[in-house]
């Protein structure tokens, strides 16, 4: 048998797979991806969720097999190694974990480290590992925009208005990694504190912010409580008073 | 490193692979976690 090195590379990209007309597996290829004709051998490749890139009866001999396999490559999407692979998937399910208890923050943290993969949320590989860390991106933006009407809403009412400017603080601090929604929650920013009505609101929610941005630092719940315990002395409207209580109480659950 | 990736080409029925995963269960197990596509070469048995 004559071998053929040059190959070695190019078909490394692929999962191998080689199997015999007389095997369940044919039947259950042959079945689903019906090729027409009756002569074997048979060539498919099948991209990673399922869908049949390339199907054809030849042996594909000369050129044509580098060609076509160049060809699929460039419809495959893009590959994970092993390392890369188990890299995106606990961090998937970190994220995951992060947003089962609310802790946006936590969820974009964990996710952070595929950025250099490219554009969260529109990571172009067909891996399960991948499908699965742009859906829970997609998750991440919902509630991004959930946030944003909310810190709108809030901001147009005096009374609540430190809870909005406290969600837009938290905001700017848990999206800052999307580009896109940096600048959103920054336009916001800017609108706010060029209003005089919002100047206390601003400060207050700012400090608020910062109190609980410690408890994202390993230890630094008690620390995040006691910076709020020290802000509600401080603060004393009713309101405010009131929503650092209830990020007391969720930093002690 | 998987041994998949020394994986050698030889001629046709092509393509004579060695280190080919054994099972089309385990190809797509391998394909769906690493996104790589799935080569199949479907011949008689010889």
């Amino acid at each position: 048998m004559a071998t053929d090195r040059s190959l070695t590379g190019l078909v490394a990209q692929f999962v191998p797979l080689k199997i015999v007309t007389s095997s369940q597996d044919w039947r259950t290829i042959s079945r689903k991806y019906p090729t027409p004709g009756n002569t074997i051998p048979v060539v498919y490749i099948i991209r990673a969720d399922g869908k049949k890139i390339f199907a054809e009866r030849s042996s594909l001999s000369g050129d044509r097999l580098p060609f076509v396999l160049r060809g699929s490559l460039q419809n495959a999407g893009g590959i994970l190694s092993d390392v890369q692979a188990q890299s995106v998937t606990q961090a998937v399910a970190v994220a995951k974990q992060s947003l089962a208890r609310s802790d946006v923050y936590s969820a974009v943290q964990a996710l952070r480290p595929l950025a250099k993969l490219g554009t969260l949320g529109s990571l172009q590989s067909y891996a399960k590992p991948i499908q699965d860390a742009n859906a829970i991106v997609g998750d991440i933006l919902k509630q991004a925009e959930m946030d944003s009407k909310q810190i709108e809403t809030n901001l147009q009412s005096s009374e609540v208005a430190v809870r909005g400017t406290t969600l837009l603080f938290a905001a700017m601090r848990t999206y800052s990694i999307f580009p896109t929604l940096k600048r959103q929650f920054g336009v916001t920013h800017r609108s706010a504190s060029g209003n005089d009505r919002l100047l206390t609101a601003m400060a207050q929610g700012k400090a608020i912010d910062r109190a609980m941005a410690l408890s994202t630092l390993r230890g630094g719940t008690s620390k995040a409580i006691i910076e709020l315990e020290r802000l509600a002395a401080m603060y004393q409207e009713a309101a405010t008073q009131s929503l650092i209580e209830e990020k007391i109480a969720s930093l002690k659950q | 490193m998987r041994t998949i990736l020394i994986v050698m080409l030889v001629g046709f029925l092509g393509t004579d692979i060695t280190a080919a995963v054994p099972t089309l269960e385990q190809a797509q197990q391998i394909s769906s976690r690493t996104g790589r596509p799935i080569l199949v070469m479907a011949g008689a048995d010889t």
